[in-house]
């Protein structure tokens, strides 16, 4: 898809958006956040706030500091801005850059937990807090259930790729520093694991409708 | 991104392993789409993330250093009380270069702020607010006062050559906090 050529500045509405036309309205807006347009660079920051939140609260800060950590990067991105040409690259900037200030903020002071940073080991922690449970939906148990089993990385990686765009994932898992190895994606073999969470015996690969419920 | 190793190596029926290297299907964009549902239900973003972080980048000063909020508390929270100097708040930023300590103290209707700053050198500090941008003079101790502040979001632009040359040198923001 030729994403350079600059598409026309009346932008579609964002809601219903298909990934291409996605990262051609992000590719508008990066190149007129570039020009200076801080209109443009304030919807950048309403669409990938959300991926940052994740971002920040999987390292294990607290509301506060995530919240302080991004304004930080968002801030940081102005002096960046000129060297980052795509969406793809814009994207994943912004995940390094968030991770590398939640680590940092983190060593300070903020800790609201430690952090296993184990590869793809089990941990022995895998029980949801039952207030959790309390304000999940009911469909949603089972998931979440079976989510706090993986392994720490994984519910990492699978928090920030489940609020970030398909184009991205791979930019994304880089930027964790997960990025591809040998068997494929860290990410495939996160919701791999976690589809065996759910369906031991791989019965309910059946497409959407599978024993989720 | 290195798509280098995009291996076969891996034969052998481990479930894990063969799903892995398939694309993702309906099943696991399901799975993301239940999970996200799941971290906005139990850890919603709050709409001050966006609101401030906006608020910050309507500042002019584009090359600018960015200075971390590292600390912040309430001094002798039981001890004052009544009077202009109640609830005061200490609020401290940090960069690699440059540390600001900040005092924030409530005033009948207005803000006032006893602003530090380290290494010592006399320059220009600027409070960006709602309505409009306060100034004021850095000592050569470090030291600046900012009063009738209005409340609300503000952010700390400091002009490190303004104190010499009038203009120019660089400038050094805060992230944007409530007052």
């Amino acid at each position: 898809m030729p994403n350079s050529t600059l598409p026309d500045p009346t932008l579609p509405d964002p809601t219903d958006l298909t990934a291409t036309d996605r990262n051609a309205r992000l590719a508008a807006l990066l190149e007129s956040a570039r020009s200076g347009r801080r209109e443009s660079l304030n919807e950048i920051v309403v669409e990938l706030s959300p991926v940052l939140w994740q971002v920040a609260r999987a390292q294990g800060l607290d509301r506060e500091a995530a919240e302080d950590v991004i304004q930080c990067t968002w801030l940081s991105l102005l002096r960046h801005l000129d060297q980052i040409h795509s969406p793809l690259a814009l994207t994943a900037w912004l995940v390094t850059a968030t991770k590398r200030e939640a680590w940092r903020a983190r060593g300070a002071h903020h800790a609201e937990q430690p952090l296993d940073q184990n590869q793809m080991t089990d941990t022995e922690d895998p029980q949801p807090l039952p207030e959790e449970l309390v304000l999940l939906a009911e469909r949603h148990r089972d998931v979440w259930r079976a989510v706090r089993r993986l392994p720490q990385r994984c519910q990492e990686l699978l928090r920030v790729v489940a609020f970030s765009h398909r184009p991205d994932y791979d930019a994304v898992a880089t930027a964790l520093g997960m990025p591809r190895g040998s068997i494929g994606p860290t990410r495939g073999r996160c919701l791999a694991k976690l589809r065996t969470l759910i369906d031991p015996d791989g019965s309910g690969v059946n497409g959407a409708n599978g024993g989720l419920a | 991104m290195t798509g280098a190793d995009r291996g076969s190596g891996a034969g052998g029926t481990d479930p894990i392993r063969a799903s892995a290297a398939e694309l993702l299907d309906e099943r696991d964009e399901e799975l993301l789409r239940w999970l996200r549902e799941c971290h906005e239900e139990l850890d919603p973003m709050p709409d001050s993330v966006v609101q401030r972080s906006v608020f910050a980048l309507a500042v002019e000063d584009i090359d600018a250093e960015v200075l971390r909020l590292a600390e912040q508390y309430r001094p002798e929270a039981a001890g004052v009380r009544g009077g202009e100097g109640e609830e005061a708040r200490v609020v401290t930023f940090d960069s690699d270069s440059l540390t600001i300590m900040i005092r924030i103290s409530q005033q009948t209707d207005t803000v006032r702020i006893d602003g530090w700053l380290a290494p010592p050198q006399a320059c220009r500090v600027e409070l960006r607010s709602g309505e409009r941008t306060l100034g004021a003079a850095v000592d050569a101790e470090g030291r600046f006062v900012l009063e009738a502040i209005p409340r609300g979001l503000a952010q700390l632009v400091v002009r490190l050559g303004e104190a010499l040359t009038g203009s120019g040198g660089p400038s050094i923001l805060t992230p944007a906090i409530v007052l």
